[in-house]
């Protein structure tokens, strides 16, 4: 119960030792100019206000209750019961501090958990938290860099031209079959459209990039042995008007206000413990050919397939995933909701990611 | 227990099972906590007989048996036989219903008063044990003023030499102390203090004696609205002397009589109508020797049962008696430094039984690193090494950490070369964890703690960054609360990001 080193300074039993006058002073004060100048603000203002003080407590203070209770118990001779009712000394609780959030947790351990979790590296576009800051910086560049997005989108533009024309040798461009391989024209489209951006393998220090997601997705699996059901950066989704108003409401985070929302699903991302529940649908507007990974996220989603020479099938309803700054035991119900196999109408989708037009 | 036995209180007669006691205490304690909040905290003590010890039950007399009994002592004019008739009325007092049914009996005061100064011993004894019963009634109607008729006389056996019969006579006075202020009005004008000083002196050697003079003066000064003219007039009394050679920590006496004393002392000294003279007296001195030696005392593991009765009264003196003047002033009588050695062991013996006690030893605590010249106490918190044992106070709430981060602010607030022996005692990494405390209080005073440290030298600055402490206040600036809001901010504004080139931006 008693620290080694405290029963030892009062069990001493040499007592010149222990006169305070004797014992050398440390020297007081502070470097010139370094105590006032932090406190005060600009304009004067304290910011920091504690200074030392003595206090004195009077008989009726509620600091001496306890011990008053406790001398009157005595006096009434009820205390000599060896069960204690009394208070006993609780640990303080810990309480996140972000606004919105406010959970409380027992023990350090838990809160910083809890913070780590879901407040670290969180994209402040989408609300998404992940879980390293390499995979913020990557989700941050492929979903929330428009320059990222434009030059994907160019490159998918390119490629689908591509597969309609004679292969060009320095990126393998195809020629038209109509048309001759204009090898001054494109060499200047590669000078007028930039680089195609490369997306970086998710595994540290492996720095490998790759063209498409696809592409990456397939390293990720064969070199790095990933399962083939890792969360993987899905495609982004269009939403319903209603239901992305309905969440503006109810949550009130700072959502993309277009008509029709898309929300960007992250590299890897950190999904609530709780497991998903909604089920939603997902478009496949990318018009490469393939198949989205169907495999990726049974739970929550469903792909349709799609043969980029039909129109892909449009489906609208889409549920929320969970916004990371909602407190977990808080989660958003919402009631339009969609089975699985069920899809709705037609339409094709153009234009660039995350300025999704009327559907 | 010591003394316990002898001297009970009502509510304890009743020998019932375990779960029903430890039922009625708690019901018991929810009365008086409601109580103290009315500032009605009042207790009153009984004491039993020898012959009662045996006497298991209570037998209630019918009240005309009642009446008949005392009009068997009205008339009765045999003295052999009186002692009888009053030892008979006597236990028929024990039940609460007789006593309303004896008042209302013409002159029935009057005529136990004329046996209380008549001529038999015996008869006087028993007269005062009726008295007695009657003054721990719990009817209203049975109050002091009531049984005033007697208390001149019972003042004056104050000074007789008659031990058992002065205990009676003691706790009769005592118990009506509470009641109203005319009573005590009236008792002081009666000459109580003198009379306590007398009694005390007499029987300095009878442990029973002593406690029910503690007792009784304890009653008495601990009441409302008493600090214009019975305090001054026990201040001048002569009485502290007496009381303080019951403190010493040799004292043979068990630890009744230094409860009470001890009580005594720290009404005394709250009520700061002249610290002062407490302090001339020698009473800072005693009580921190005997604080030394209770903390040596739980050192050892010794801790006698009931011991933070009288660690609580102590604490309370010697932390109001640290303001009666400068520190500087103060020092002789608080040089031995093992008292600061004792008011870290006390929060880390009885944190778990009673954490109230905990947070009282640190308030003492604080009034020595508050003043202005509290330097030396805290340079030998140091040269001790007793700042880990504070820190490691910090987790525990119930006021607790909140006293022990006033003490760490006093600290750092003598300078520079606190805020760095701080450092290394492990507070930064302790106050990255009490940052992120639920109740704002304590992450309030964590921030200021915090800004002085690193306002005192740049590198603690950077050892909080080292210890991740940007985020932790980064995450309060997103609070609702304004006061640590604007003090994160300006931690981080003032201290923190000039001395990082790292974009911390990423953790938010």
């Amino acid at each position: 119960m008693l620290q080694p080193g405290l029963i030892q300074l009062l069990t001493a039993s040499d007592l010149a030792d222990l006169r305070i006058d004797a014992i050398p002073k440390l020297q007081v004060g502070f470097r010139p100019g370094s105590f006032f100048s932090s406190f005060r603000s600009q304009d004067g203002e304290a910011k920091l206000t504690f200074i030392p003080q003595q206090i004195l407590l009077n008989k009726d203070h509620e600091l001496f209750e306890d011990g008053d209770i406790h001398r009157h118990l005595y006096l009434q001779n009820l205390s000599t019961c060896p069960a204690h009712d009394s208070p006993t000394a609780r640990q303080c609780e810990f309480r996140c501090y972000i606004s919105g959030c406010s959970q409380v947790f027992s023990t350090v351990e838990d809160y910083e958990h809890h913070y780590n979790t879901l407040h670290r590296h969180v994209c402040s576009s989408c609300q998404r938290s992940l879980p390293s800051a390499r995979l913020l910086d990557i989700h941050i560049q492929e979903w929330h860099d428009s320059l990222f997005s434009i030059l994907a989108e160019r490159q998918d533009m390119v490629a689908n031209i591509h597969a309609h024309k004679r292969m060009c040798t320095h990126t393998h461009y195809v020629a038209h079959s109509g048309l001759d391989l204009d090898q001054s024209m494109h060499t200047v489209s590669h000078s007028l459209f930039p680089p195609p951006p490369k997306y970086q393998c998710l595994v540290e220090g492996c720095g490998s990039k790759f063209r498409t997601r696809e592409q990456r997705k397939d390293h990720v699996i064969k070199i790095h042995k990933y399962p083939s059901d890792f969360m993987f950066d899905k495609v982004k989704r269009i939403k319903n008007i209603k239901i992305a108003k309905n969440n503006m409401l109810q949550k009130g985070t700072s959502m993309e206000v277009s008509m029709s929302v898309s929300e960007p699903e992250g590299v890897c991302e950190v999904l609530s413990d709780q497991p998903e529940e909604e089920e939603y649908m997902e478009i496949n507007h990318s018009l490469e050919p393939g198949i989205l990974d169907p495999a990726s996220n049974p739970i929550n989603t469903v792909e349709l397939s799609t043969d980029h020479d039909t129109a892909p099938i449009l489906s609208v309803t889409i549920q929320p995933t969970t916004n990371q700054q909602r407190p977990q035991h808080n989660r958003e119900r919402h009631s339009y909701r969609v089975p699985r196999t069920v899809c709705f109408g037609q339409g094709s989708v153009q234009g660039f990611r995350g300025h999704g037009r009327r559907i | 227990m010591w003394r316990l036995n002898a001297v009970r209180h009502k509510a304890g007669r009743q020998g019932s099972d375990l779960e029903e006691f430890k039922f009625k205490r708690r019901e018991h304690e929810k009365e008086l906590r409601r109580a103290r909040k009315d500032s009605q905290l009042v207790s009153k003590r009984l004491l039993l007989n020898d012959d009662e010890e045996e006497d298991g039950t209570m037998d209630t007399l019918a009240s005309d048996q009642v009446v008949e009994l005392f009009n068997i002592v009205r008339h009765g004019r045999d003295l052999v036989k009186k002692e009888a008739d009053l030892r008979a009325l006597r236990k028929a007092l024990r039940s609460p219903s007789a006593h309303l049914i004896l008042i209302k009996q013409p002159n029935s005061i009057a005529i136990l008063v004329t046996n209380l100064c008549g001529p038999n011993p015996q008869c006087r004894l028993e007269a005062a044990r009726c008295l007695h019963e009657l003054s721990h009634s719990p009817h209203s109607e049975v109050d002091s003023l009531r049984l005033r008729q007697a208390t001149p006389y019972l003042i004056t056996f104050l000074s007789g030499q008659s031990p058992k019969f002065t205990e009676l006579c003691l706790y009769t006075l005592g118990n009506m102390c509470p009641d109203s202020e005319n009573v005590r009005d009236m008792l002081l004008a009666q000459g109580i203090i003198p009379a306590l000083n007398n009694c005390i002196q007499i029987h300095r050697t009878n442990l029973a004696v002593v406690e029910a003079v503690g007792f009784t003066l304890s009653q008495l000064i601990s009441a409302n609205y008493v600090t214009e003219r019975i305090i001054p007039a026990v201040l001048a009394s002569g009485l502290i002397p007496r009381l303080l050679s019951v403190l010493t920590p040799d004292s043979q006496f068990g630890l009744g009589p230094v409860i009470e004393c001890a009580w005594c002392l720290h009404y005394l000294a709250c009520s700061n109508v002249d610290n002062g003279a407490l302090v001339a007296q020698g009473t800072l001195l005693h009580c921190t020797s005997l604080l030394v030696t209770l903390g040596v005392a739980v050192a050892k593991g010794s801790i006698e049962e009931g011991i933070e009765l009288l660690i609580w009264p102590l604490l309370r003196c010697v932390g109001n008696l640290l303001l009666s003047g400068p520190l500087g002033a103060l020092q002789p009588q608080l040089n031995d430094s093992r008292l600061l050695a004792a008011l870290c062991a006390f929060p880390q013996a009885f944190l778990q039984t009673h954490p109230a006690l905990a947070r009282e030893s640190v308030w003492v605590l604080n009034n020595l690193t508050a003043a202005a010249d509290s330097s030396v106490f805290c340079s030998a918190l140091f040269y001790l090494n007793l700042v880990p044992a504070l820190i490691q106070l910090l987790p525990f709430s119930h006021g607790i950490n909140i006293m022990v981060l006033r003490v760490l602010g006093n600290i750092a607030h003598q300078g520079r070369e606190y805020c760095l022996h701080l450092a290394q005692a492990g507070l930064l990494p302790a106050l990255c964890a009490t940052l992120k405390m639920a109740d704002t209080e304590v992450v309030t005073f964590s921030l200021e703690v915090l800004g002085q440290l690193m306002a005192s030298d740049p590198q603690l600055a950077e050892e909080f960054v080292k210890q991740s402490g940007l985020p932790v206040l980064e995450a309060i600036q997103y609070s609702n609360q304004e006061t640590i809001r604007l003090r994160a901010t300006h931690l981080l504004e003032h201290h923190l990001l000039p001395h990082c080139p790292v974009d911390t931006s990423a953790s938010q």
